[in-house]
């Protein structure tokens, strides 16, 4: 995120003062692919959005309002009803943008992002100096 | 004595305040103690608990008297996958947690529910902690 980014966040309105949350994850590297997994508890596929914008990959879940059960009230809290926004920037002559994949289940977000073919054969070797 | 004052225990405070940073700070997300919510009516309490990506059949529940205990395992990532690992944030393994409710409830009469990695566990009162409406006579 640059400078200029920051900026227009700040002046953006909070008209309905949603909370974000930035969630966990892992990433794996096999062969093939870099696999990215999210914990966005609350979310379902449909609240999903997973985008690729100049080489930043955003990852973005909406959640349900956090809203009591009906007739009930809150004595302890851990947690927030929220979305979740996370942002990673990918090299892109070393992904094949075009095949990115997402899969929700049970609130993880699973992102495969295949290798570009030349990255897949690229080896670096590493000598002593 | 008034037994409902609540004795104000500094080790807990101290602790809550550690658990609060943490959480702050993101380390929570590698926390063996999934994150909570109680709400409670007058019928039943509700509680709510954020363990996405576990299954049903690895929870398991018990309740005595007044004490919730969720217990279970979270997976380590994917077995399909190999490869090595780029980042590791995300907690896996064995979790529990335990809860004293405000009142005793009813375990046969219990239900719980899993939807996008959050449980929620419906327990009813015990028919004898159902708040009782006191009339109030004039002398």
């Amino acid at each position: 995120m640059s400078f200029k980014d920051l900026m227009i966040r700040k002046e953006t309105p909070a008209a309905a003062p949603r909370k974000v949350f930035t969630p966990a994850v892992d990433v794996r590297e096999t062969p093939e692919a870099l696999i990215l997994w999210a914990d966005l508890p609350g979310v379902d596929e449909s609240g999903i959005e997973v985008s690729l914008e100049g080489n930043a990959l955003t990852i973005e879940g909406r959640a349900a309002a956090d809203a009591a059960p009906q007739g009930r009230t809150a004595v302890w809290r851990e947690f927030l009803g929220g979305d979740w926004r996370r942002r990673f920037v990918l090299s892109l002559d070393a992904v094949n943008a075009e095949g990115i994949r997402a899969d929700m289940k049970d609130g993880v977000l699973k992102v495969t992002i295949p290798k570009a073919d030349q990255a897949k054969k690229r080896k670096i070797s590493v000598t002593a100096a | 004595m008034f037994p409902d004052v609540r004795v104000w225990d500094p080790f807990l405070a101290i602790n809550q305040v550690r658990e609060e940073l943490d959480r702050l700070f993101g380390d929570e997300a590698l926390s063996a103690r999934p994150p909570v919510n109680l709400w409670v009516g007058e019928e039943d309490a509700v509680l709510t608990a954020e363990l996405p990506g576990v299954h049903p059949e690895n929870v398991d529940l018990s309740i005595e008297d007044d004490t919730l205990t969720i217990a279970g395992e979270r997976p380590a990532g994917d077995p399909a996958a190999s490869g090595e690992t780029v980042r590791r944030e995300r907690f896996a393994g064995r979790f529990s947690r335990t809860l004293r409710l405000p009142f005793r409830v009813e375990p046969e009469k219990a239900s719980a529910r899993f939807r996008n990695g959050v449980l929620s566990v419906t327990l009813p009162r015990a028919a004898e902690e159902k708040p009782k409406k006191i009339a109030v006579k004039t002398a």
